[in-house]
């Protein structure tokens, strides 16, 4: 057959009409209009909208975070997620579909680049879109003050595996998908523009620059540059931008909500002195003051130091701002020992809304502080922000000296910036012209068209305008650094000798580019900048160095802890009943960065006997057991079990440590209640059965000798008569009524985290910090000996609550009592009930003592009865190496505060 | 317009194998017509213009399709239909060679089946240019040598 025949086959053969009337073909044709448009909306809503939702969310978390690093890793994501948006959509819109009605090669060049950008975009997914949302959520999640260690690593495991599966996943669909298809079109345009025959095998190695470069002597390189007033405009919006923020929430942070910085630490904490609840008469007066509007009245009750810090203007500002906002308060619960840095928190509910109120007293009962914290959704407010409602000292905070300060740092920090990307970038700049007819292989740039090529738009330097020598100016994408390997071998190839685009030879790599070198700078100049700026906020965090620098007692325990090699060192101090100092120094954890506070809490070793002999007291009092009530009336159940001499022991004897119950637990009972389960009460009940088994140390009343065993025997005689068990009769007895909201028993600490002290034990290299949980506390079955644990406020509360049971001021227990409890046990030299007598000078005369330690902490209570006041001193190792520190501390306090 | 309308759906039939996917392209073709329309200066109102347009959609259109997930089964299913659709769309011998002229064309490559379609519809060379946008040099060359592939897969077709 020839051509003609062919042709005429062709032409003539017969068709089958199109199933479609002319009215179908319309209503198709209006339905993929409209679907065309969908589909497109679709695509950029879908990416827009999954980016608008993690801005939002995590705009909302910048706002509403307290945790600068946390808000500093919500901001990260929030920008991470435009940029993404803008990568896509800026892909997208640089690679758009030829018109239909251009020539054939013309539309498959269109194609190509598309497909090319695509697998560029997923090449680079690393870059552009794991790194900044990774990097996000991780400073996030580290940042969060709260959650524990095994979900952090939890998550950024989790992040790692998912990132590296996700780029595995983007890196199989370019190998599999875009890459052939790729090859295909590449192979196509290369046999189009050529004619030469499509070498079907080696499709994959042809590269459109060769053919152009076949025209290689008519290439012009352009060459351009970017300049550094452009990068500089580029880049410092960034960091400016990010100074602002910082600034801006440093500012909220400093301000939001609270009246006033916190108390020093010499002024008074949550305190109850006794059972007087001098903190609800104050929180009533003032509730009442706020309702009645009367804020001058209010402003009196502040002591001169809480005064200076919120004069009168400021605070009436502020009050007429809630109670507008909120209106009246219609009741108050409280007080809780959950406010504000552990400060005494009362409920208030307006007519709209809650509010917290944390309280601080001084010892005049003068507020030393006062914080108010509105229920969760208020805190997004900025309403409810007092200085913003005061525009004009908003402002004049954010614009404030320092801030301007770290503003010019941040301004030369971005010419820095600008300066290095220059630097890099140079590279790139000086090749960019090849870059463009890279980019768009059919745009050869020739000697006699293009005159000038000029980087255009502020923020935008990746668009250039091609200037030709008529003046016609033309926008070109430009994508360096794309496939230098190709133009490195084209140029070799084809390039005349003399040609100028050879000087351009040793800026080209051998190996192609994965990333564009703008995205790699511009994230790496992020991760710097938020890593810088995490410094900042550290650095400028104004919480934590608020106490250490002022505070000389903060100064005295830091020496003495410094000097003792403690972990840490905490100490309180009651002068006249009432609690007019706590502070501590050193961290929770031996090596580890958790500063100790002084609302942290102690383990207080056997300073818990006292309370359990206390406890003894009441229940006298209350007729459930008697001071002589025997072992042997007790327990007649067991009567055969026990060795007979322990039958006639009696309750006050072994809280005297008379009761010859041994010193040392023998060894095999010991590791038998080591290795026990179960509930604390049977672990003591089996733990008393077998010391009672057998004979006494010593015959009953007839020596002192110190014991745990002792002490055991008559919290489970407690228990007994009770019904209850010694847990709750020291919580319903002493620590509600107390108010000790910190008293616990056992270690500290939560399991796996360092929310309160660790305690420290020897090992052979010297010092190991124990994790809370099994191990790190004695047995369960001496805990009525020692268990208990609470921080050192709650410690003075007791201490100030025996010093005015003595002078009759508790309810809770008869002046006898304490008198029992306080003296001297007959026969023993100076052992009382729970307490040592001993005569101290700088006391008046009789003191008494305490300490305690489960090998791991280390707590000494003195008190000066006849003075009305006490010290109490802690640390988180044992007796042996926290001894001579705590007594120096003990002794500086004393003098220091009431010893003369 | 009648003569249009055969053209495209002679070049429909070279990308689309069943009547539905025939059917489907002739409309994305008459879409994009009528969307390129406004665009369209006087003096390119010619032949030419119509084929690009026909072609980059029909390209776009094959492009499309196999994309799908049911790529295989697509192309099961055009094979079979094919044979079908010659068959009834064809009667007497002159017919019989059309479909084996179809044949071998689906056996080219989307270049080449342009080229070939092209000259089949009788453009010059300088047309086809124009059309494909390849150089008009090269174009004598490629198709000389698309014409011979084509003769050779159509022997190869004709015994059968």
């Amino acid at each position: 057959m020839n051509d003609n025949e062919l042709k005429k086959l062709w032409q003539q053969q017969p068709l089958r009409a199109p199933a479609l009337s002319p009215g179908q073909v319309m209503s198709a044709m209006q339905k993929q209009t409209t679907q065309l448009r969908r589909t497109l909306l679709a695509r950029d809503v879908r990416e827009l909208v999954a980016c608008v939702i993690a801005g939002v969310v995590f705009g909302i978390y910048f706002f509403i975070n307290r945790a600068p690093i946390a808000r500093l890793g919500a901001l990260i994501t929030v920008a991470g997620s435009i940029f993404i948006a803008w990568k896509i959509l800026h892909a997208r819109r640089t690679t758009p579909a030829a018109k239909p009605d251009a020539p054939v090669v013309e539309s498959l060049r269109a194609e190509l680049h598309s497909v090319r950008t695509q697998s560029q975009l997923l090449r680079s997914v690393g870059w552009w879109y794991l790194l900044p949302l990774t990097v996000g959520a991780l400073v996030f999640v580290w940042g969060m003050p709260l959650g524990n260690l095994v979900f952090k690593v939890g998550f950024t495991l989790v992040e790692l595996v998912l990132n590296v599966f996700i780029y595995r996943l983007n890196q199989r669909a370019v190998s599999k998908q875009l890459l052939p298809v790729e090859a295909q079109l590449e192979s196509l345009i290369h046999s189009a523009e050529t004619g030469e025959p499509l070498d079907e095998t080696h499709v994959a190695n042809l590269r459109p620059i060769v053919l152009s470069m076949a025209a290689a002597d008519k290439v012009k390189p352009v060459e351009f540059k970017v300049a550094f007033w452009q990068i500089a405009i580029f880049g410092v919006p960034g960091i400016v931008g990010i100074w602002f923020f910082l600034m801006l929430g440093m500012t909220l942070e400093s301000k939001d909500g609270n009246i006033k910085r916190p108390t020093p630490a010499t002024v008074g904490q949550a305190v109850f002195t006794g059972e007087t609840n001098r903190y609800s008469v104050v929180a009533l007066t003032v509730v009442e003051l706020f309702n009645a509007g009367d804020y001058a009245a209010v402003q009196k009750l502040y002591n001169p130091e809480m005064s200076k810090f919120l004069p009168p203007k400021e605070s009436a500002v502020f009050y007429t701002d809630i109670a507008k906002r909120y209106g009246k308060i219609e009741k108050f619960d409280g007080p809780t020992g959950d406010g504000y840095r552990g400060w005494t928190a009362f409920r208030l509910h307006y007519q709209r809304g809650e509010m917290t109120m944390s309280l601080a007293l001084d010892a005049d009962d003068k507020i030393s502080g006062i914080y108010f914290q509105p229920s969760f959704m208020h805190l997004a407010d900025f309403k409810n922000y007092a200085t913003i409602k005061n525009l004009k000292s908003f402002i004049l905070h954010l614009f404030s000296w320092q801030h301007l300060l770290w503003g010019v740092l941040s301004f030369l920090g971005g010419l820095l910036y600008t300066w290095l990307i220059q630097k890099t970038v140079k590279r790139a700049v000086g090749i960019s012209t090849l870059g463009i007819h890279l980019h768009k292989g059919m745009n050869l740039i020739l000697w006699d068209e293009i005159k000038e090529v000029r980087p255009f738009r502020f923020l935008n330097i990746q668009n250039l305008w091609l200037i030709r020598e008529s003046g016609e100016k033309t926008r070109m994408h430009w994508t360096p650094l794309e496939r230098h390997s190709d133009v490195k071998a084209a140029v070799e190839k084809f390039a005349p000798t003399n040609h100028p685009i050879r000087k351009y030879l040793p800026l080209l790599r051998t190996k192609s580019s994965k990333k564009t070198i703008m995205t790699k700078i511009t994230l790496i100049g992020i991760v710097l900048i938020s890593f810088g700026a995490i410094v900042l906020v550290r650095v400028s965090d104004p919480k934590a160095l608020a106490i250490e620098s002022t505070n000389p007692v903060s100064q005295m325990l830091e020496t003495i802890r410094v000097k003792h090699n403690l972990p840490a060192l905490a100490a309180a101090v009651v002068v006249d009943g009432k609690i007019v100092m706590t502070n501590a120094v050193g961290f929770r954890k031996s090596g580890g960065t958790e500063k100790v506070t002084a609302d942290d809490r102690f383990h207080l070793g056997s300073v818990t006997k006292s309370m359990t002999a206390t406890v003894a007291a009441m229940l006298v009092e209350q007729g459930k057991i008697s001071w002589t009530t025997t072992i042997g009336e007790v327990f007649p159940e067991f009567k055969g079990e026990i060795h007979p001499d322990y039958l006639g022991v009696t309750l006050e004897q072994l809280l005297s440590q008379r009761s010859g119950a041994p010193g040392n637990v023998p060894a095999d009972l010991w590791s038998d209640a080591w290795a026990a389960t179960g509930k604390a009460a049977e672990q003591r009940l089996a733990f008393i059965k077998g010391i009672l088994a057998r004979e006494p140390e010593a015959n009953p009343g007839t020596k002192y000798i110190y014991s745990n065993q002792g002490y055991t025997i008559a919290g489970v005689m407690l228990e007994k008569a009770t019904g209850k068990t010694w847990e709750d009769l020291l919580r319903s007895m002493l620590f509600q009524p107390l108010f000790m909201t910190t008293a616990g028993f056992g270690a500290p600490a939560s399991v796996g985290k360092v929310d309160q002290p660790w305690g420290h034990k020897k090992v052979l290299s010297g010092r190991e910090p124990v994790p809370p949980g099994p191990g790190a506390d004695n047995p369960l079955a001496i805990s009525p000996a020692g268990a208990v644990h609470c921080s050192l406020g709650d410690l003075a509360k007791y201490a100030a609550f025996h010093m005015a049971g003595e002078r009759g001021e508790s309810k809770l227990l008869k002046t006898e009592s304490f008198k029992k409890l306080h003296t001297v046990a007959a026969g023993n030299d100076d052992y009382a009930l729970g307490w040592m007598v001993l005569n101290r000078q700088w006391a008046n005369g009789r003191a008494l003592m305490h300490n305690g330690s489960n090998t791991m902490f280390y707590v000494v209570v003195w008190m000066a009865p006849e003075k009305n006041c006490a010290v109490i001193v802690a640390s988180n190792v044992g007796m042996d190496e926290a001894f001579a520190g705590c007594d120096e501390a003990a002794g500086k306090l004393i003098n220091q505060y009431f010893g003369k | 317009m009648n003569e249009n309308r055969n053209r495209i759906l002679r070049v429909c039939r070279v990308y689309a194998w069943n009547s539905a996917d025939q059917d489907d392209l002739f409309q994305e073709i008459l879409f994009q017509i009528w969307r390129s329309l406004p665009g369209l200066k006087e003096r390119q109102f010619a032949n030419t213009w119509l084929y690009r347009v026909a072609i980059n959609t029909a390209l776009s259109f094959v492009r499309k399709r196999a994309s799908r997930s049911d790529r295989v089964i697509h192309f099961e299913h055009a094979d079979l239909t094919r044979t079908i659709e010659s068959q009834q769309t064809t009667e007497g011998n002159t017919d019989d060679r059309i479909a084996d002229l179809y044949t071998a064309i689906y056996k080219l490559n989307p270049i080449e089946k342009a080229l070939v379609t092209l000259f089949l519809e009788d453009l010059t060379y300088e047309q086809i240019a124009e059309a494909t946008g390849i150089n008009a040099n090269n174009v004598g060359v490629m198709l000389h040598r698309a014409k011979k592939k084509l003769s050779g897969l159509m022997t190869e077709e004709a015994p059968k």
